[in-house]
């Protein structure tokens, strides 16, 4: 659950992401495509070649959406629920990819986001703005993966 | 036996030769402890573990860290042996430790997001890959021996 304190620093990182979300979200992409390669496998309609528009674009979308999170961090599972439905019932993405079953940490997308909050933001990705931020996206997966079944 | 390219060994080595592995091993153990605070249960003679401060700067978990890092190392060392590497200390993390093996999976990708920190920009995708990989591996020659 987040606390109090964890959607503060939540709120906070978001305000260095602010004005970098096309940036930070083609990294994270690019990131996952590299370091997973499994993850291009549903990108097949996608240039995904270095400085790929569509990445720039489809990343600026993703990151976006968890700007939309942030906003609502009292309220995810009403906030993303169109989001949720997507997911569902048409892109279908499994939730390996995204969601921690309990007790694992390692989604691919979040681990490459966090890999990007990381690398730009050196020792401000504190441990403990890494714990909020970690809680948050198991939060905002766990949330995209509700109707799945 | 895992397959590495000349690639992947040169970013994996290049980064390992400017890890401090004491400050590098304390951090991801202390990380792991915060961020994931199950893990605690595996170190309840460690003193106090009662916040990130606490645990950040405890004694015992720094030199832990230290001591998990510098095993680390030796597969670095033996990339093209990891699983023989860590034989022993496979069964002695089942029939000793009963760490579930989901735990080394959550310290490799600690370890990642230190080095990112760490390293910043220089933690390029590619180093990023090779090093996902590396301690995929390791994670697995770890659960090996597991029965």
């Amino acid at each position: 659950m987040l606390t109090a304190e964890d959607k503060k620093m939540i709120q906070q990182i978001w305000e260095k992401v602010q004005g970098h979300q096309e940036d930070f979200g083609a990294e994270a992409l690019q990131r996952m495509f590299i370091a997973y390669p499994q993850t291009k496998t549903y990108f097949p309609h996608f240039d995904l070649s270095q400085g790929s528009d569509q990445v720039r674009g489809h990343g600026k979308k993703v990151v976006n959406a968890l700007g939309t999170a942030v906003k609502s961090l009292d309220n995810l599972s009403q906030a993303l629920s169109e989001l949720s439905n997507l997911h569902a019932y048409n892109l279908r993405v499994d939730p390996v990819n995204f969601k921690a079953s309990w007790g694992r940490g390692t989604e691919l997308l979040s681990q490459s986001f966090q890999v990007v909050l990381a690398s730009h933001l050196g020792k401000d990705y504190t441990p403990e703005v890494h714990a909020a931020f970690d809680k948050f996206l198991s939060a905002v997966a766990a949330v995209l993966a509700e109707k799945y079944r | 036996m895992v397959h590495w390219t000349a690639e992947e060994k040169q970013l994996i080595s290049s980064v390992w030769s400017k890890v401090n592995v004491e400050e590098c091993g304390a951090e991801a153990l202390a990380r792991l402890l915060i961020v994931y605070p199950w893990t605690q249960r595996f170190f309840s003679s460690f003193g106090n573990l009662s916040s990130p401060t606490a645990i950040a700067g405890n004694p015992k978990v720094r030199a832990h860290g230290k001591k998990v890092l510098t095993s680390f190392g030796e597969a670095i060392k033996n990339l093209d042996n990891i699983k023989a590497t860590y034989t022993k200390l496979s069964e002695l993390h089942c029939e000793k430790l009963h760490v579930d093996p989901e735990n080394f999976r959550l310290l490799g990708d600690i370890l990642i997001i230190v080095l990112a920190a760490h390293f910043t920009r220089e933690f390029t995708p590619a180093c990023q890959f090779a090093w996902q990989k590396l301690v995929s591996v390791v994670a697995h020659a770890l659960a090996r021996k597991y029965h």
